[in-house]
């Protein structure tokens, strides 16, 4: 009971000192972690960061996009809302924000359409066009309308954010008051802008004017109504008032709206001429004659405009299809294969072709139905995805075609052909041979280098890309491994990346392995010896002479039984004979000196109380007791030499005693 | 028991737990890889199979097929500097991600123009929660292309000096650089947009100036786009390189220090040299009782 109490308060003792050193220890660990971590400049945590909003800055962006309505820019409204989604407000802002900016992108370019419908009817009361003039009032009117309806949702939204941010209602000094202020003054801008245009819009009025005027009537005939591009058409009509043909009148002749011939009427109301059809690649075109009165007519007759005729324009439309061969390297020729597919009965023609890499111009040709060009690529060209764009001009009937080829800039990887053996065994040297190939071909000339464990060697492949390396191992600690054997291939050439291949060898360092298995073999044995001495000798320590010699002692007949413990190396039992003719001494010596070998005592001990009566003796017997130590306690094998000096020693003992004795 | 025998013991169950503890304990230091929490850098360096590297010759050893990640938080040598442009030059690619450190020294040291601002840039319309965390919507056409809408930036900076074409991203119209450190937008403070990554060739490799390196943090790399952004950005400038860490410009707490050197511990015992010695201390345990015997 009192070992276990004592045990127990020892561990209690062990675990509150380890308890006392550990939590000093930590606390200073983490202590020191933690003060290291309080720089907050770098860096917060995004899920525990206070939220914020900056009501001015919301506001400012409200001003921003009215700014751009005010602009009359649209594109720079979108860009504004389309940032919208980015915006840190607060929750209950989130729909009013998108009602404005959906309502300011729509009222932005209804201003812009607004404003070029004014202008529009400005010039046509110049020509006189009211009919024109009326259906482009009833469209603006609509226009107008919608915009105030807009604008109506902006003053919601504005006024929605004044609530949401707690705008204060008063007060020049508060920054947020200001902000609120500016949305609200460019809200004002706005309807303002939109009073306007309505003031405008009635200002287009006609209907006065159209009343003291004749009207007119103009109509139009186009022949032919199919024609290629380039070519000729005929167009004709009247152009009467009332009835009454008007003669040298000038009548213009719209082509897709656009003033394209002037014809003189004659004296009989009617015109005629030709007008070339542009080259214009589109399917069609529209034709429409126009008057509007000019000089003395101006006051006189209303202006008019002939019904629309759509001529079909026929052209030659040709697809190019590019292609490119394999891949594309630096510095070598990137070969582009093209074909112009076109319509069954266009002739063929050469054409002009224009290559374009990256969107620059980099050749110019001329090419057939088909042709192959080779670009030559810049050896520093990026790696990665590139543009060519061909493209044919309009030639004539022709119309301009266009293809673009994406391809991929790459360097060929070069690959290692290599057969490395299995197992490598260290210093003796590795020979490599192989080969280094890309999809190109051979790689030859090409500086490569091998690794292995630390040592490295470099060659050039030859023409064929074929290598051969003697790669030394060299000599290190280590034993049995893995090791990797690395080949480097570094190619001169832009079009190659460089590449390297490892492979996994077993190293057998075999000066390592021998040394390490001489010294455990060494270990073995003295391990084994250790045991057997261990396992004879545990009985018989301390041996003690009186143990060894007397016959009633046990040990010395067990001694005897086990023939002692015997080492390998003696021979024939010498070990066992010299302590044989030991003990027959130290009987002879009892005998004699009447000293008795008790027990407790040592053979040294008993050598040393004999001594003084054995005379010259006594350095002999100390001699031989120091060689029956040895053979009995030590791992020294008894050799003959110890046989031979025991037996000498013995003799001269026995002499000794017989000197004595006599 | 003796007092002294006790005290022994106590160390030694001390230094045992304490092992234990400093290995398996996580690293809470800024931008650590071992870091699993909100600042470390576990999840972009798991997923990017990032290599951490001790020293700059570790990490340059491989220019051609190597992206070195530089956050400097520490001063450079000149042996330090002299690695780098020596890196970049034989075609290596450089991402360099800095807000407050030392990156412009990097900068000067490449011959480049761009500086780091060092002033927080903040945004009060487009950002995340609060102005300290901006967002960036602005990016090149080729960023454009692949989707990417916005980067949170989290108490980072802008680049200065920086040419138009070189530019990737930018931060909005509403964003300033503080100067004044008052955190409202003055007239003393420069006005956005502002320029916040921009690469550079430089010889045969490649720079890439970032102005936050918070974007990497776990906390950060999975907000809005931002992995996408560092995904396209390694693509663009290192494709098929393996992306190595110098860990030595960090700002290391004893605990990582400890980690750091038990990690060296470890590798120096399985070192064949240990191996011989520990052979030698089993063979010297094998000898000694027989040489005492012996002696005796």
């Amino acid at each position: 009971m009192g070992h276990i109490r004592g045990g127990i308060m020892l561990l209690k003792r062990i675990g509150i000192t380890s308890m006392l050193i550990l939590m000093s220890w930590l606390i200073l660990l983490c202590d020191t972690a933690i003060a290291d971590d309080g720089d907050a400049l770098r860096h917060e945590d995004p899920d525990s960061v206070e939220v914020y909003y900056d009501g001015i800055a919301i506001l400012n962006y409200y001003t921003r996009i009215l700014d751009q309505v005010l602009e009359k820019s649209p594109s720079e409204v979108k860009a504004l809302q389309s940032k919208r989604p980015f915006a840190n407000i607060p929750e209950g802002l989130n729909n009013s924000l998108e009602d404005f900016t959906d309502s300011s992108v729509i009222i932005s370019e209804l201003v812009v359409e607004i404003d070029s419908g004014l202008e529009e009817g400005s010039r046509l009361i110049s020509q006189y066009q009211f009919e024109d003039i009326v259906s482009l009032q009833e469209k603006m009117a609509v226009k107008i309308d919608q915009a105030y309806s807009e604008l109506w949702h902006i003053e919601g939204a504005v006024e929605s954010a004044g609530v949401e941010l707690s705008v204060p209602p008063t007060g020049d000094q508060e920054p947020l008051r200001r902000a609120y202020d500016e949305v609200e003054d460019r809200v004002e801008q706005l309807n303002n802008l939109l009073g306007f245009f309505q003031e405008l819009l009635l200002a287009l009025s006609v209907a006065e004017l159209q009343d003291q005027l004749q009207p007119t009537e103009i109509s139009l005939i186009a022949e032919p109504q199919t024609q290629f591009v380039g070519e000729e058409i005929t167009v004709k009509g009247n152009l009467s008032s009332n009835g009454t043909p008007l003669s040298d009148r000038q009548i213009v002749i719209l082509l897709d709206g656009i003033p394209s011939t002037r014809i003189q009427a004659k004296p009989d109301g009617s015109y005629a001429g030709s007008m070339q059809l542009p080259y214009k690649y589109v399917p069609a075109a529209e034709l429409q004659a126009v008057y509007y009165p000019r000089e003395g007519d101006r006051g006189i007759y209303q202006g008019s405009r002939s019904e629309t005729i759509t001529i079909d324009l026929q052209f030659y439309d040709c697809n190019l299809n590019l292609s490119m061969d394999g891949k594309a390297y630096p510095g070598m020729d990137a070969v582009i294969k093209g074909q112009f597919e076109c319509d069954e009965d266009a002739p063929q023609i050469s054409r002009d072709i224009e290559l374009y890499l990256d969107g620059n111009l980099v050749r110019q040709t001329k090419a057939g139905v088909t042709f192959v060009e080779s670009i030559s690529l810049d050896p520093e060209i990026d790696i990665g995805t590139h543009r060519l764009m061909v493209i044919a001009p309009a030639n004539g009937r022709y119309a301009p075609a266009l293809s673009e080829i994406v391809f991929e800039v790459v360097r060929a990887v070069p690959i290692i052909d290599l057969s490395p053996p299995g197992l490598a065994i260290m210093p003796l040297a590795l020979k490599l041979n192989g080969t280094v190939h890309t999809d190109r071909g051979p790689l030859g000339n090409t500086p490569i280098e091998a690794s292995f464990g630390g040592h490295k060697t470099q060659a050039v492949t030859s023409d064929d890309g074929s290598f051969s390396v003697k790669l030394d191992t060299g000599l290190n600690l280590s034993i049995v491994g893995s090791e990797e054997l690395e080949i480097t291939v570094y190619p001169e050439e832009p079009w190659a990346s460089s590449a390297s291949t490892s492979w996994s060898l077993i190293a057998v360092n075999s000066v390592s392995v021998g040394i390490l298995g001489l010294v455990l073999i060494a270990v073995l044995i003295i391990l084994v010896k250790r045991l057997v001495v261990w396992f004879v000798l545990r009985d018989t320590t301390p041996a003690t002479a009186a143990s060894l010699l007397s016959p009633m002692q046990p040990a010395w007949s067990a001694l005897r039984k086990q023939n002692t413990p015997e080492k390998k190396s003696d021979k024939k039992g010498l070990g066992n004979r010299v302590l044989e003719i030991y003990a027959k001494l130290v009987k002879r010596t009892q005998s004699l000196t009447g000293i008795v070998l008790s027990p407790g005592m040592t053979f040294r001990e008993f050598s040393v109380r004999c001594g003084p009566l054995l005379g010259p003796g006594q350095a002999y017997l100390d001699r031989f007791t120091r060689i029956v130590e040895r053979v009995l306690y030590s791992k020294h094998s008894t050799s003959f030499t110890d046989w031979d000096e025991s037996q000498e020693l013995n003799q001269m003992v026995e002499k000794s005693i017989s000197y004595e004795g006599a | 028991m003796k007092v002294r025998s006790i005290i022994a013991i106590a160390m030694a169950v001390v230094l045992g737990v304490s092992m234990l503890t400093i290995w398996f304990y996580p690293s809470i230091q800024d931008y650590m890889m071992a870091n699993p929490f909100w600042n470390g850098l576990r999840d972009f360096s798991d997923d990017m199979d990032v290599h951490q590297a001790d020293s700059l010759t570790q990490s340059c050893a491989n220019p051609t097929d190597t992206v070195l990640m530089e956050i400097p938080y520490a001063p450079y040598e000149e042996s330090a500097l002299v690695q780098i442009e020596s890196f970049v030059k034989e075609g290596g690619t450089l991402l360099l991600a800095d807000d407050y450190g030392y990156g412009n020294t990097v900068l000067e040291r490449l011959g480049l123009a761009v500086r780091f601002s060092g002033q927080p840039l903040l945004d009060p319309l487009l950002c995340h929660k609060n102005q300290w965390l901006p967002r960036i919507i602005d990016f090149s056409d080729d960023l454009d292309e692949t989707g990417i809408e916005a980067v949170v930036l989290n108490h980072g900076t802008a680049l200065l000096d920086s040419d138009e074409e070189s530019c990737i991203a930018w931060s909005s119209e509403s964003s300033f650089l503080d100067l004044d450190g008052n955190g409202e937008s003055g007239s003393d403070d420069r006005k956005g947009p502002l320029p916040v990554a921009a690469g550079y060739s430089i010889g045969k490799g490649r720079v890439l100036a970032l102005s936050d390196p918070s974007v990497l943090i776990n906390s950060m790399v999975n907000r809005d786009d931002n992995r996408a952004f560092i995904d396209q950005i390694l693509k663009t400038y290192g494709e098929g390189k393996k992306v190595t860490m110098d860990m030595s410009r960090l700002p290391k707490a004893p605990l990582d220090e400890s980690k750091q050197a038990m990690t060296k511990s470890r590798e120096r015992i399985s070192h064949p040299y240990s191996v011989i010695a520990m052979l030698g201390i089993v063979v010297f345990a094998a000898f000694k009782p027989w040489k005492r015997k012996e002696a005796d």
